[in-house]
């Protein structure tokens, strides 16, 4: 039964207006973002640049980021972006003078860094100068090593190239640049088939007649919702095969075997949860207020979660609903943030599966009638009086 | 399972209004007519045991389930609200058919009963017209059709002829009639005409009281020798109409007769003649009797 | 006009207002999210094309929000004052309402030292608005659809920032960060031809159903 009312609910979706302008949409944007995957290329000995990489070299991080916080501390103006937008910081004088206590305990008396300071000391002392700034500055802990971009060697260009070779099978490290561009269209996406859906039953005066069928609250619900969700990765999965065949040939010409199902791993693990949550979000606060502030509540975040994300483009993941790696490659860099990556993955599918749920629980106190809000029940028992 | 409606005690409040006070009722197979004023709360009353609204106290039995376990409830009701209405974009078939699933049909019985159940309606020409294209009357009818679609003990039909044209309407009264042949139909109206036609047992309600309880016969019974008719002249119509409660006029060039009720402290006067009430009479006779206003 | 000013009341009230809101939450909301003070002219243009741009469509697709339900549509249809009047003056009221708030928003940035040539942003702000709260109209005249009234906007918005110009050429929305403002013609002139699109496009439909009936 469960399964019948799925696949009407997919049906009802492809033949929605809504879904061809959100596949209209999806398929412009990864047309516009993705440029065409010219492969992969062995570095050569003698080349004018082997590109720019952030160093990884704690000493490299640290002295960057004191030339820049000289600088800046002379002039008396910090250029913070806390939401992803450009602001500038004139701090007090006091904070000055806090600012200069902090710079004491860093550097000797000739400006150098002081050698018994370790990383972890002065990312702490840094901290402490992006909390006096009021955060976004380039400061921040998480941020340090965005100070220090740096020319690659040849010995540099060769590791990254190994890397994506070997640890990557090259569609890794594309993958993670499809889930970068995807998931920004897919934070905000979604939520409009929600809404679409949600009000649906109120636009058609559906809900009383649905109400009184036999078919479960959760039946009803979690048709909708999953028909949704996959509604959204089927042509996900579908714009991917393109790149993915590409990585598979990039790979083939140079000389291993690529990983076939890289792209699905990577959807499943990182665009899916991103996916589930927007949904969920349109699919609650529909159901809640009968009306489209899901659109706004989503769209807020989503722009917020944008700008920030727009300020450190590969290697910060937090719990921005999408975790951006616009890059190839930097397999090292990917390494190191797996773990909050996960663990950000696993919170928003977390969060997406208690939305749902409690939509559930709307949905079926709304059934009996038992919800008393403004909004459709309201609306509802008014017009019962007046007839 | 017996095939009837037990409530007892019945109060639903909204805020501090109240909707229906201490409804009781019994109802059995066949066609059970609700009648009254709009506003008397006929609406609320076929909610709550639709479980569609929960009552604020009391007691309510649909075929011996009550009605807090809604799943077993929904089950065996048919429900067709006062705007039934499905999603624009959607056949009438598909309509039904999206319908049944809810109603946990498997596909089998779906592909039996829905051609069946169009064609019962005389819908069966129209399974791929869109229900944003069909006119009130269609909807109506796709309405009792996809509320009978999983054979429910009771079906319950709320207004079901308002906004229907007199043909439509005749055409509606005989499909409920026949469908009320092996369950329990309960319809709501304010038009009497529709109750006279089809209902054997009817409850008449007023400010969410059951002020009456019974046959159609008993009914009229009640209103016996207070119905009056006489034909008059146009001059005198306006005095009989601020003294007698009047049930129906007919006006012809120079004359008019009036039907009225008139109690039996009431004097009538000269020329008027008593005449068997119709359930019309009876029910204006009835609300005239309890709330005094004409 | 006392009749006018009562429709604008009436939709004030019972339709903009929480949209009023919302836009009042966004602009307290920006100066914690954003540098709104000192900046140069090119920092203010940001704000400008990505910020002040949503204002247009919070105060604008509201427009046929109060009779999205066809039967109370058909019953304003049939009163006396045409159904164009009263929404021309709804469009009339929103737009008003997004010039105050574009006006006092930029005033303030002034206040805060900001350095911008006024009324050539004020221009450019209103531009933006008018034409991603044009298009959400026609829109939702088209397709009846209020979520994909606010969808399309916020898509194209998104296209701008992700492809660019070189997608939409004239009607790039973020031509004030690039230091032109010529271009914001386009925008307007667009954005008010969507609008009144829009309106006909509405009230013919409704012509439309009821041959359909």
């Amino acid at each position: 039964m469960f399964g019948t009312l799925f696949i009407k609910e997919c049906k009802a979706i492809v033949k929605s207006t809504t879904y061809y302008l959100f596949l209209a949409c999806l398929v412009l944007f990864f047309v516009g973002q993705m440029e065409s995957n010219a492969g992969i290329a062995k570095p050569l000995k003698g080349q004018a640049s082997y590109g720019y990489q952030y160093s990884k070299d704690p000493k490299v991080i640290m002295q960057y980021s004191i030339d820049n916080l000289l600088q800046e501390f002379e002039s008396e103006t910090y250029i913070t972006y806390p939401f992803g937008f450009y602001k500038e910081v004139h701090p007090s004088k006091s904070k000055q003078s806090k600012i200069a206590v902090i710079l004491s305990e860093v550097l000797d008396e000739n400006y150098d860094i002081k050698e018994d300071i370790s990383y972890e000391q002065f990312e702490a002392k840094m901290e402490k100068i992006d909390d006096i700034l009021g955060g976004g500055s380039r400061y921040k802990a998480s941020g340090l090593k965005s100070n220090a971009y740096i020319p690659m060697t040849y010995e540099d260009a060769m590791k990254e190239y190994e890397d994506i070779l070997y640890n990557d099978k090259i569609s890794g490290a594309y993958a993670r640049l499809f889930c970068d561009y995807m998931g920004i269209v897919l934070a905000i996406l979604p939520v409009f088939l929600a809404v679409t859906r949600g009000l649906r039953d109120k636009k058609a005066k559906a809900f009383d007649v649905i109400f009184s069928k036999k078919a479960s609250s959760i039946a009803i619900v979690m048709s909708r919702y999953l028909a949704t969700v996959s509604m959204v990765v089927i042509p996900v999965i579908l714009l991917s095969i393109s790149p993915a065949l590409q990585s598979l040939y990039s790979a083939v010409n140079n000389g291993i075997k690529g990983d076939a199902f890289a792209y699905l791993r990577y959807i499943g693990g990182w665009l899916l949860p991103t996916i589930m949550i927007t949904a969920s979000v349109g699919f609650f606060l529909t159901e809640l207020t009968d009306g489209p502030i899901a659109i706004l509540v989503q769209g807020l975040w989503w722009y917020i979660s944008m700008f920030m994300g727009a300020e450190s483009l590969v290697g910060t993941v937090g719990y921005n609903i999408m975790p951006r790696f616009n890059t190839i490659g930097e397999h090292e860099v990917y390494k190191a943030i797996l773990p909050q990556l996960v663990k950000n993955r696993l919170f928003y599918s977390g969060m997406g599966i208690l939305l749902i749920t409690a939509t559930i629980v709307v949905y079926h106190y709304k059934r009996k009638g038992a919800l008393n809000y403004h909004g459709k029940i309201f609306k509802h028992r008014k017009s019962e009086l007046e007839i | 399972m017996e095939t009837e409606i037990l409530l007892n005690q019945v109060n639903k409040f909204y805020g501090n209004k109240q909707a229906l006070c201490d409804v009781n009722l019994h109802i059995e197979q066949g066609m059970f007519g609700l009648l009254g004023r709009n506003g008397a709360g006929k609406t609320t009353l076929m909610k709550v045991i639709t479980t569609l609204l929960p009552a604020s106290s009391g007691d309510i039995h649909v075929c011996g389930i009550p009605v807090k376990e809604e799943r077993s409830v929904r089950s065996i009701i048919g429900y067709l609200p006062q705007d039934f209405s499905m999603y624009g974009n959607m056949t009438v078939y598909e309509a039904m058919d999206y319908l049944g699933v809810l109603s946990g049909l498997d596909k089998k019985t779906r592909k039996e009963r829905i051609p069946e159940l169009l064609r019962r309606v005389n819908l069966q020409n129209n399974k791929r017209t869109k229900v944003k294209a069909m006119s009130g009357g269609m909807k109506r009818r796709l309405g009792i059709a996809q509320a009978i679609l999983h054979d429910p003990k009771v079906l319950i039909v709320d207004e079901p002829t308002a906004g229907l044209d007199p043909e439509e309407r005749v055409r509606f009264r005989n499909l409920l009639s026949e469908i009320a042949d092996d369950r329990i139909v309960i319809l709501s109206t304010h038009i009497v005409g529709d109750i006279e036609a089809t209902c054997e047992k009817i409850a008449i309600m007023d400010a969410g009281n059951i002020i009456f309880n019974g046959t159609v016969a008993e009914l009229l019974e009640h209103a016996d020798g207070k119905i009056y008719t006489a034909t008059v002249s146009k001059i005198e119509i306006e005095d009989i109409k601020k003294r007698y409660l009047v049930t129906n006029m007919l006006r012809m060039p120079t004359e008019v007769t009036v039907r009225f009720v008139a109690g039996l402290e009431e004097e009538v006067f000269e020329g008027a003649t008593s005449c068997t009430p119709n359930v019309e009479d009876a029910y204006m006779y009835l609300m005239h009797e309890k709330r005094g206003d004409r | 006009m006392e009749r006018y000013l009562n429709i604008a009341k009436v939709n004030l009230k019972f339709n903009l207002l929480p949209h009023i809101i919302v836009v009042l939450f966004l602009a307290v909301l920006a100066p914690v999210i954003m540098g709104v003070s000192n900046l140069e002219p090119l920092q203010v243009a940001k704000v400008v094309d990505f910020y002040l741009s949503l204002f247009g469509i919070v105060l604008c697709i509201p427009l046929f929000i109060p009779d999205e339900d066809r039967s109370v549509r058909e019953l304003i249809q049939s009163k006396k004052e045409s159904m164009y009047l009263v929404q021309g003056i709804r469009i009339v009221e929103g737009v008003i309402l997004l010039l105050i708030s574009l006006a006092l928003f930029l005033l303030f940035m002034k206040q805060q030292r900001s350095q911008f040539p006024y009324c050539q942003y004020l221009y450019g702000a209103i531009a933006n608005g008018l034409f991603l709260g044009g298009l959400g109209i026609m829109m939702y005249s088209i397709l009846d659809n209020l979520a994909v009234a606010y969808m399309i906007p916020i898509l194209y918005y998104v296209m701008c920032m992700g492809g660019g110009k070189k997608y939409v050429g004239r009607f790039y929305l973020f031509s004030l960060m690039g230091g032109d403002i010529g271009d914001k013609i386009y925008l307007l002139v667009a954005g008010i031809i969507m609008i009144v699109v829009g309106i006909i496009i509405r009230n013919k439909k409704k012509i439309k159903r009821f041959i359909n009936r």
